[in-house]
């Protein structure tokens, strides 16, 4: 459970982050978006989860202008935000599908029912949004030969930028697709250290 | 419901409509001057796999009113203007593709289908305009988005519009990211984002273009005009990096605001000169190809495209009204 301090700490580090990145990482995705290191989504997310899509829903909003997506999700295993396994909570996107209908906003990230993924969560567990679009989910599959969990690589992500021998920033390869267990350890150690 | 142009337009259309047809030829031939690709572009797509693009010969793109810290609403205007012409049939004589922006608009301040294809700036919060009522959760976009492009389509697998695009906005995040006209010296600090580059790059997903590589991740891998799946971003070649459509840019960027070979072929080939529709004023969000008022595919003349703009203002504030609530009114067709 975040308290009020780590939350006004949160918003400290926030704004010295956003002025760090500011002069970093510009790489873009359907939309224009700046690359997050995983350290930076686990800060800047409120619940770190491994989830398992239950339903996607989609309709028009209250006036008519925009398809809003809910995303009801049970949790599997919590990592950060402190969640019993098989908690429920949707996320909120906007974009979906109604009556042949698609708003599609470039570089949000899109759910499919049956699915499970690594999520970074901000808001309230009612309605939450997904840290820096895309970059805040990676998508699981079971390796058939070893049965092992893979969280793949983020959609649309570049995770670091560098600079290529004319001076201009490119992005790194993003954080690689790598065993569950690994990107587990890797966000508690990430999240006890922001703890700190 | 379907909208009837009135006499004077429909002649119009008319004579753009023959003036197209006598193109036709002119057009066969500058088709052959495209340009050669270096690796390959790819599409958005509907569910269905086919690519989205317009169904009319132009788009109007229409600024809001709402100015940056640095730049003014006619700045914005113009910087939008050159970075649509790069994409556009007067510089690119394979294509009918005509792009205009129009006056800057209170009306274009919205996300929505409403017709009105807005470029808004978004300086007071990086929020959805106007913000939802109270209790309906956040309506604020992630604060590491530099630039939003949203795209409204017709999703429909063995519809014939299948994959046609019936509105797209663009929002520019003023509030987290300062922005600039580098090259004309707006840029002295070093600290801003060039805005006509990243206008240019999202222009080109406002008329249907993906990314010309690959980013990595569960999502499918993008097709190129071949058949082929786009390279891996970070293993791209300079080519391929050098695109505008490339998915990736650094502040100070100033590379995207040109087309490249693949970029070139992109339009040239998604909006062929030899297929030109001849419609400007085309989609109607009730269903069907709505107002066949304008031609314009080619050799319309400013005064007519002011007709052609008038009306399409005029039908979609028609339409934006049609979309608000009103109380229990009937649902919208789409």
């Amino acid at each position: 459970m975040m308290t009020r301090s780590s939350l006004a700490l949160g918003i400290g580090r926030a704004g010295v982050t956003a002025v760090a990145l500011a002069s970093i990482a510009l790489p873009a995705r359907g939309s224009l978006v700046m690359a997050l290191t995983l350290d930076e989504l686990v800060w800047r997310a409120d619940r770190v989860v491994v989830a398992e899509v239950l339903d996607v829903r989609s309709s028009w909003d209250e006036r008519r202008e925009q398809i809003r997506s809910r995303v009801d999700l049970r949790i599997v295993e919590a990592w950060k935000g402190g969640m019993p396994a098989d908690y429920r909570i949707s996320v909120e996107e906007t974009g979906g599908t109604v009556d042949g209908i698609t708003m599609r906003v470039i570089g949000a990230p899109r759910f499919v029912r049956g699915e499970r993924s690594v999520l970074f969560l901000r808001g309230p567990a009612a309605a939450a949004r997904v840290v820096g679009m895309a970059q805040g989910k990676r998508g699981l599959r079971q390796d058939a030969a070893s049965g092992r969990w893979i969280a793949e690589a983020a959609a649309g992500v570049a995770a670091t930028v560098s600079p290529d021998p004319s001076g201009r920033l490119f992005p790194a390869p993003p954080d690689p697709a790598r065993p569950l267990d690994e990107l587990r350890a890797e966000v508690l150690r990430l999240s006890s250290q922001r703890a700190r | 419901m379907r909208r009837r142009a009135s006499a004077p337009v429909r002649r119009w259309a008319v004579v753009v409509a023959a003036r197209a047809t006598i193109l036709t030829s002119a057009a066969a031939i500058a088709a052959t001057a495209a340009p050669a690709p270096a690796h390959g572009y790819a599409r958005f797509r509907s569910d269905s796999g086919t690519p989205m693009r317009w169904f009319e010969s132009c788009v109007f793109i229409t600024p809001s009113t709402n100015p940056s810290p640095d730049l003014t609403a006619d700045q914005i205007a113009a910087t939008a203007r050159s970075s649509l012409d790069v994409w556009d049939r007067d510089t690119l004589a394979c294509t009918y593709l005509d792009l205009k922006v129009l006056a800057p608009s209170p009306d274009a301040s919205f996300v929505r289908a409403d017709g009105v294809n807005s470029l808004v700036f978004r300086q007071a919060r990086w929020c959805r305009e106007p913000a939802r009522t109270s209790g309906q959760g956040d309506d604020c976009y992630d604060p590491s988005a530099l630039a939003l492009t949203s795209v409204f389509l017709r999703n429909r697998p063995g519809d014939p519009e299948d994959g046609r695009i019936l509105d797209s906005d663009v929002e520019v995040n003023g509030v987290n990211f300062r922005w600039s006209n580098i090259p004309d010296g707006g840029d002295p600090g070093g600290q801003a984002q060039d805005l006509a580059n990243t206008l240019t790059h999202e222009f080109g997903h406002l008329i249907g273009l993906d990314h010309t590589c690959y980013t990595g991740g569960a999502a499918a891998r993008p097709t190129d005009h071949t058949g082929n799946g786009v390279p891996d971003c970070a293993a791209a070649s300079p080519d391929v990096r050098s695109t505008t459509m490339f998915a990736s840019t650094g502040r100070g960027d100033l590379d995207k605001r040109t087309l490249e070979p693949d970029d070139q072929l992109a339009v040239c080939e998604t909006y062929p000169i030899a297929n030109d529709p001849a419609r400007c004023v085309g989609v109607d969000l009730d269903g069907g190809d709505g107002c066949s008022t304008a031609g314009g595919g080619a050799g319309s003349a400013g005064g007519l495209w002011a007709v052609a703009a008038t009306a399409a203002l005029a039908l979609a504030a028609t339409r934006a009204r049609r979309l608000r609530p009103r109380g229990r009114r009937q649902r919208t067709s789409l």
